[in-house]
């Protein structure tokens, strides 16, 4: 598991601090996904409209 | 001058644009999570709990700077009457708003383990919770009125008076006692944190910045869009 | 004057108006808007036994004594100026160590003795490996709070 952890376990529990940095970075990539999604239906249905009169 | 601000040469840089950062964002932020969660060594102090910064730092800068982009968008709009400002200022917010939540949000999962503390009212945390709800003023305002070239104005408004509170936000760590910590890498001199987590740190930093401008763009392209469609309804005859 | 410069110098002058008044009223509450008081300003504000206010600063080197029962504990905060003994039972932040930065919330209940009902870690900003802070200390060039001045 690279220089910085023992193992894959280490790595997983992040010794004491894993369940804060995990829902932290699980936040973030959900709402980035979010974003990503949204942002590209809008787009999208933008398009779509100005094909039609 | 006038044909850099042509509508039509604004929306072809738009379009060309948005796939580079998207490009940009994805790479850059791909490669910062791996630093940020993997290759980066733990802290003297804080030990893992570091890695969060990562995640907090982009977002906080991103809060104040999507802020000052729509400021000055706005005083465009407002002074130039530029067609398309408003509707960069908008396209702009909601993704604003979003990023002040999750420096909120990261900070407080942060401020819980090394702090003792999920909140507390210091002079940085209470001035970004103002943003927030600046953020969120602007984007009711600006839906507020039937007419949505007058909610555009008026919010632009807000936004100016609003955009006092940047150099708080900025200073509030100098001017008074917080329990934040002073700045590490936007100060004079050099950044007060070591290069391999300013690595992860940069990257995800202007990662996030590619991203922002990527989302930014294809929602002008979109309310550009849109704003046609309104425009061609309003004009149109009334049959009755 | 065109209507555009007209425009412009409304905006302007809008925003100087916005900055003054904030300016002032930021002065005039400056007192609320610090989070702690550090021990020399503490000392000096007179503040009565019973009112609680928060205390930061450094907790000195080697002023931690921890009660038998492992819940109580007594050290002082210091600014390099003045140092304040402080009384606290309870659960510590996991970064309250000797040398760093502390926030006691709590009140005078004697002469010099501030006793904490919570206490919150403070962290400098500053980030580097073990490793670096280890050889930084060993070649005497570290300049962090425990040697020297808090920057």
């Amino acid at each position: 598991m690279g220089n910085y952890f023992a193992s894959f376990s280490d790595f997983i529990t992040m010794t004491p601090y894993g369940a804060y940095i995990w829902s932290a970075y699980g936040i973030v990539m959900v709402v980035t996904l979010g974003l990503l999604v949204s942002s590209q239906i809008r787009l999208k249905r933008a398009i779509k409209k100005r094909g039609s009169p | 001058m006038k044909q850099f601000t042509n509508p039509k040469t604004i929306v072809k840089w738009a379009e060309l644009l948005q796939p580079v950062a998207g490009l940009m964002a994805a790479i850059l932020i791909m490669v910062g999570l791996y630093y940020a969660l993997i290759n980066s060594p733990a802290d003297y102090q804080q030990g893992q709990a570091v890695r969060i910064m990562y995640i907090h730092v982009p977002f906080a800068w991103l809060a104040t700077m999507v802020y000052g982009i729509m400021a000055v968008v706005s005083a465009v709009g407002l002074i130039w009457q530029h067609p398309l400002a408003h509707l960069a200022c908008r396209s702009a917010a909601p993704l604003g708003a979003v990023f002040t939540a999750l420096c909120l949000v990261t900070g407080s999962i942060w401020g819980q383990p090394m702090w003792g503390t999920w909140w507390v009212w210091d002079a940085r945390l209470t001035s970004v919770l103002v943003l927030f709800f600046i953020y969120l003023g602007y984007l009711s305002l600006v839906r507020a009125f039937d007419n949505p070239l007058k909610g555009e104005k008026l919010a632009a408004i807000l936004v100016l008076v609003g955009s006092v509170n940047l150099p708080i936000i900025k200073f509030s760590v100098d001017w008074w006692h917080s329990l934040h910590q002073p700045a590490s890498v936007m100060r004079l001199g050099k950044p007060t944190i070591a290069l391999p987590m300013l690595i992860p740190l940069l990257l995800m930093v202007v990662g996030y910045m590619s991203f922002f401008v990527y989302l930014w763009l294809m929602n002008f392209r979109a309310a550009v869009m849109e704003r046609k469609n309104y425009l061609k309804e309003i004009n149109r005859p009334q049959m009755e | 004057m065109k209507r555009k410069h007209r425009r412009l110098v409304l905006v302007l002058a809008i925003l100087a108006a916005v900055m003054v008044s904030t300016a002032l009223v930021l002065l005039a509450f400056r007192d609320s808007l610090v989070f702690f008081y550090g021990p020399t300003e503490a000392m000096a504000q007179q503040i009565p036994e019973g009112r609680r206010f928060r205390l930061g600063g450094l907790v000195e080197q080697g002023s931690v004594l921890r009660d038998s029962d492992g819940l109580g504990i007594r050290f002082r905060i210091t600014d390099l100026n003045q140092q304040v003994a402080v009384n606290y039972r309870g659960s510590l932040p996991d970064l309250f160590r000797e040398g760093q930065g502390v926030v006691a919330e709590g009140s005078w209940t004697a002469a010099n003795l501030f006793t904490a009902t919570t206490i919150l870690a403070k962290h400098d900003e500053n980030y580097m490996p073990k490793e670096v802070a280890e050889s930084l200390k060993n070649s005497g060039k570290w300049r962090g709070a425990e040697t020297g001045k808090a920057e």
